[in-house]
């Protein structure tokens, strides 16, 4: 288990002070992927250095297996950040270095005798599909060739967690699709724990459990990815679902819901029972299902009779959805 | 310069040449030796490095420059007790490797923290992030990310180099300054002066070449 407690991380600056992370807590179960969302600024870069321990937060602990990481130093801390794969959104290799000698880098440096090197990094080449690489500088690689050696190297020590800073914002989006199928291979077939550090809504929904949204420095939401998917106002299912305004039709004898439903309450005819049950009109305004993380996650903007609206909004709830009114 | 001038000069232009290569040679060696080390405290104690420190980047920065900074003429005269204690001697091609090492590796050591200061900031995290240690940071991947911009700075050292010993060898350093200066100009053997500036020519396009080509070898980018 990897717990993040209070991590807050203040930046002293001539002007007064910068709070970058204003107490953060993010659990993640061992072997799960696990999502921070948030757009730039929100403290995902900060959060980021605090847990691969290359900064030191202000106050708070980084915890992997209840072994408090973020308070150590000297030979410790070097021996803390081995634990620690980190994969990086300019992908970060050596240019000087082979793909061998670069996914070798972090064995080197921890005095892993040369035969065991050469083994694990033939090893490790295999599971990215390189090993045709092997020789290559990272120059003669595309992108995501480049990634995949980041995610090898990342790999190298055994660490216990996984570290992604954007690791597929510089790519494409096939190459994306690509390298996150890896990350998920590595997570089933290694059982190595994945922290996704993104800003891409679309990473999250496709390869992580359990998500935390982070908005100016603090977790706005968390839980697991479909939940959040299935929660209006959140930055996933603002994100997921198209926006839109409500003004044209309010105020005619109907008023407007949004409905969101998850899993098995997207799976009833709901909208049949709300219509049945009400003997009223239901007009859908706008609306998507979509499945994340092999559960189906639904958002609908409905006009209903002013009438009828307590009604339908009682039968909505009573099969599972989530019904909001729209002002 | 008759045919009979040319038997004549032609040995003592070929000694002066082995001369003047000798002391770029050695002087070369010896500023590696030290300049790097220099270059590499410079650039991991400034702002941003590994060790920022203030008041070692200042006094490391401050000595350097002076280094610079002084006439190599003037450098050349004013250490020599320094040169006689280092090699027992004033004149000669030895006497004239020791302030062109003095004068060179200031030079290069700027070069140096150049080029480490060119190595993106993501590579040295990427380090930091698996565990390295600052010695190993330098070592495994500081210095061999620049070597291919650290090479073209020696390369650039050198052919200064060059140009110094032929000022050295203007007050009795040897070499191909020596012999130009002492037999093209003081006894006007005017074709002896062209030689010279021929052959440092050749020298400097060679050592230029070479430099070039050892960088483009090493820089995978």
């Amino acid at each position: 288990m990897i717990s993040i407690r209070e991590l807050r991380k203040v930046y002293p600056t001539p002007t007064g002070d910068v709070v970058a992370l204003d107490g953060v807590d993010i659990d993640v179960p061992t072997g799960r992927v696990a999502g921070v969302l948030g757009r730039s600024g929100a403290g995902k870069s900060t959060l980021l250095r605090c847990v691969s321990l290359l900064d030191r937060p202000t106050s708070g602990s980084v915890l992997v297996d209840g072994a408090d990481l973020s308070g150590l130093s000297g030979a410790d801390l070097l021996a803390a950040r081995r634990r620690i794969g980190n994969v990086f959104q300019r992908f970060n290799l050596l240019d000087s270095r082979t793909v061998a000698g670069n996914v070798a880098l972090p064995l080197e440096l921890a005095g892993e005798p040369r035969s065991r090197r050469a083994a694990r990094v033939d090893e490790l080449l295999e599971l990215v599909g390189l090993s045709d690489k092997k020789s290559s500088y990272p120059a003669q690689l595309s992108g995501g060739q480049q990634q995949r050696v980041g995610v090898a190297r990342a790999l190298a020590a055994r660490p216990d967690l996984l570290l992604c800073d954007e690791a597929t914002s510089a790519l494409d989006p096939e190459t994306t699709r690509s390298v996150l199928a890896l990350l998920r291979r590595v997570n089933e077939e290694l059982g190595v724990t994945i922290v996704l550090i993104t800003h891409e809504m679309d990473v999250v929904t496709t390869v992580c459990d359990t998500a935390a949204i982070l908005e100016k420095g603090t977790v706005a939401a968390s839980g697991p990815v479909a939940e959040l998917a299935a929660t209006p106002g959140t930055m996933l299912s603002d994100g997921l679902f198209p926006q839109l305004g409500a003004a044209d039709v309010a105020g005619d004898g109907r008023a407007v819901l949004d409905v969101s439903f998850l899993g098995d309450a997207a799976d009833r005819p709901l909208l049949s029972e709300a219509i049945r049950a009400t003997d009223g009109d239901v007009t859908i305004l706008a609306g998507g299902v979509e499945t994340v993380r092999g559960s189906r996650v639904g958002r609908l903007r409905v006009a209903v009779d002013t009438t009828a609206v307590s009604e339908a909004t009682k039968v909505l709830r009573t099969g599972g959805a989530r019904v909001e009114a729209v002002a | 310069m008759t045919g009979e001038g040319w038997d004549r000069w032609a040995p003592e232009l070929w000694q002066a040449t082995l001369e003047t290569l000798a002391i770029v040679g050695i002087a070369g060696v010896v500023t590696v030796l030290l300049g790097l080390p220099l270059g590499v405290a410079l650039s991991v104690t400034g702002p941003g490095g590994l060790t920022p420190s203030r008041t070692v980047s200042r006094v490391l920065g401050a000595v350097v420059d002076i280094g610079r900074s002084i006439p190599f003429i003037i450098l050349m005269i004013a250490i020599v007790p320094f040169t006689r204690l280092v090699v027992g001697t004033t004149i000669g091609s030895s006497a004239a490797a020791v302030p062109l090492t003095v004068a060179a590796i200031p030079f290069f050591a700027r070069l140096v923290e150049a080029a480490l200061r060119e190595v993106s900031p993501g590579v040295v995290d990427a380090g930091a992030s698996m565990g390295a240690s600052r010695r190993q940071l330098i070592v495994k991947v500081l210095v061999p990310e620049a070597l291919p911009s650290i090479v073209a700075g020696l390369t650039v050292t050198v052919v200064a180099m060059i140009g110094y010993t032929a000022m050295a060898g203007a007050v009795g350093g040897g070499g191909l300054g020596e012999l130009a200066v002492s037999y093209g100009y003081h006894r006007f053997e005017t074709g002896v002066t062209w030689v010279t500036v021929a052959i440092l020519v050749v020298v400097v396009k060679a050592v230029q070449t070479a430099g070039d080509l050892c960088a483009r070898r090493l820089s995978h980018r």
